[in-house]
């Protein structure tokens, strides 16, 4: 009787589910989050009868046969990428992406993350650095003298100085796109690493490629629906239930077996 | 006469184990999507004929429950479900093509479309399905005609067959029979089909079970009992 370990393969990928929405809720209000969501798949079958195997009785071909599965495994918790809704913050180094686009940050021990948040600040020498105060890649560096910075959709960064008598191009911001997003890996901080299931990745002008275009003064909102993650909740609380019922049912069974002299 | 009675019971309780371990098995994949029901069918087989006609009850097929899941908007590009008969196919490990209505597909770093084993996704004719890695945005027409950035790349391919289903890991299905393209497929992007797999009617016949079980059990004792007094009788008697 495998009814036991078989609802507790249910059990166990319910608890998963309640997993995934719980940090998705909480990450409600994390700029640019994209919500996970766990995937299932069922277990192995022990096949008792082969559909197809001739019938001993009539000879005619069996047209189903016994296959007795045993339960549910995860196979995925995949990021749903997707636009969150804009937010205007009015800070002039708050910077959105209207697209699929990430951008580049290079990390303290070498290497580079890639991130959809685009809450800049300046070092203190001037260098555009994220929240964690890892340099953007493009490696910008705005005057200490510079009134205002312009960023462009395009990604060209520019400074004023002087009320506006003078104008400089401080450089270019590159986004980076990916064939297969949801295939990063998550660092936590809001950044990803690129791995070999989401390729290398593609640098160019935002913009292109439907890499998306850069919003100044926005930032963007965690794409998490709340509604619909608290839905999931309650589907995974009741799945739960349902699947420790079986379980309850085969304890029974098993008790009721051992009671047969 | 009281061998026989043992077996009858024997083969009604190991029906119950059996149908409660296939309502542990829907119950564990409610959330398995594409997954399908499995339905026990009992059959008569019979044990001895004579001096009387005996059978037992046996556990003869697991079918495949054939009803539609529900479906859920996930607005994902490659998440795909289709609407009324057919499955998808992906390739097998040995590379024969699987059927399968879980429609939760990704793309690999070379555009390919996989599900997430990384198992490809084929097309009618059973060829892998790639997007080019270049392509913005994604459109899949309801006849599963693929569009990366308004070019046609490809057809995701829906097929049925009349032979017998195979469960394979996966809410997957190797097709006995020959495997025929659906005439007019309705695929639905952004869209997948969850397990179709009924809870209340599950938890029915978890009850039923449990219940039916136990009424064996007792028969079971009472058997035992009768058997016991029947021994103790003629052992009496000289």
């Amino acid at each position: 009787m495998q009814a036991l370990k078989i609802a507790a393969t249910g059990m166990s990928a319910q608890q998963t589910r309640v997993d995934v929405t719980s940090n998705n809720i909480a990450n409600m209000s994390t700029t640019a989050y994209d919500r996970r969501r766990a995937s299932f798949a069922d277990l192995h079958y022990q096949v008792l009868r082969a559909p197809g195997t001739l019938s001993a009785q009539s000879g005619e071909r069996l047209p189903v046969g016994v296959e007795l599965g045993f339960g549910v495994g995860t196979v995925a918790v995949a990021v749903d990428r997707r636009q969150g809704a804009l937010r205007a913050t009015g800070g002039e180094l708050n910077v959105a992406v209207e697209g699929d686009g990430y951008f580049e940050v290079e990390l303290p021990g070498g290497g580079t993350a890639f991130t959809r948040d685009g809450a800049f600040q300046l070092s203190a020498d001037g260098v555009v650095v994220n929240q964690q105060g890892f340099t953007l890649a493009d490696a910008i560096t705005v005057p200490q003298d510079a009134r205002a910075i312009e960023i462009s959709a395009d990604g060209t960064v520019t400074a004023v100085f002087e009320d506006g008598a003078r104008i400089e191009q401080l450089g270019e911001i590159a986004l980076a796109r990916f064939v297969n997003a949801p295939g990063l890996t998550a660092l936590g901080d809001n950044l990803f690493l690129e791995t070999e299931a989401s390729g290398p990745a593609l640098r160019d002008q935002p913009g292109i490629d439907g890499r998306g275009f850069l919003r100044q003064g926005f930032l963007e909102d965690s794409s998490v629906d709340v509604v619909a993650e608290i839905t999931e909740l309650i589907e995974a609380q009741r799945g739960y239930e349902l699947n420790a019922r079986v379980l309850a049912a085969a304890d029974e069974m098993l008790g009721a077996t051992a009671r047969i002299r | 006469m009281g061998e026989a009675v043992t077996a009858v019971l024997a083969g009604g309780l190991r029906l119950q184990r059996a149908q409660v371990d296939l309502t542990a098995h829907n119950m564990a994949n409610q959330s398995t999507v594409g997954f399908r029901a499995q339905r026990p069918v009992a059959s008569e087989h019979v044990y001895a004929r004579a001096p009387a006609s005996v059978s037992v009850v046996r556990l003869a097929a697991a079918m495949v429950d054939e009803t539609g899941g529900r479906q859920t908007v996930t607005g994902a590009p490659l998440d795909l479900a289709i609407d009324g008969e057919g499955y998808f196919q992906v390739a097998g490990p040995d590379g024969a093509p699987l059927l399968t209505r879980a429609g939760q597909f990704e793309r690999t770093a070379a555009g390919a479309i996989v599900a997430p084993d990384g198992a490809a996704v084929l097309d009618e004719g059973g060829a892998p399905l790639a997007i080019p890695a270049d392509a913005a945005s994604v459109d899949i027409a309801r006849d599963g005609t693929i569009t990366a950035d308004g070019q046609p790349v490809g057809r995701v391919g829906v097929v049925t067959t009349e032979g017998a289903l195979v469960r394979r890991v996966g809410a997957r299905f190797a097709a006995e029979g020959p495997v025929v393209p659906v005439d007019a497929p309705r695929v639905r992007q952004g869209v997948l089909e969850n397990a179709n797999v009924d809870p209340i009617g599950e938890l029915t016949r978890l009850i039923e079970a449990s219940r039916r079980y136990e009424m064996l059990q007792g028969m079971v004792e009472k058997e035992d009992g009768r058997v016991g007094n029947l021994i103790e009788t003629l052992s009496r008697v000289r």
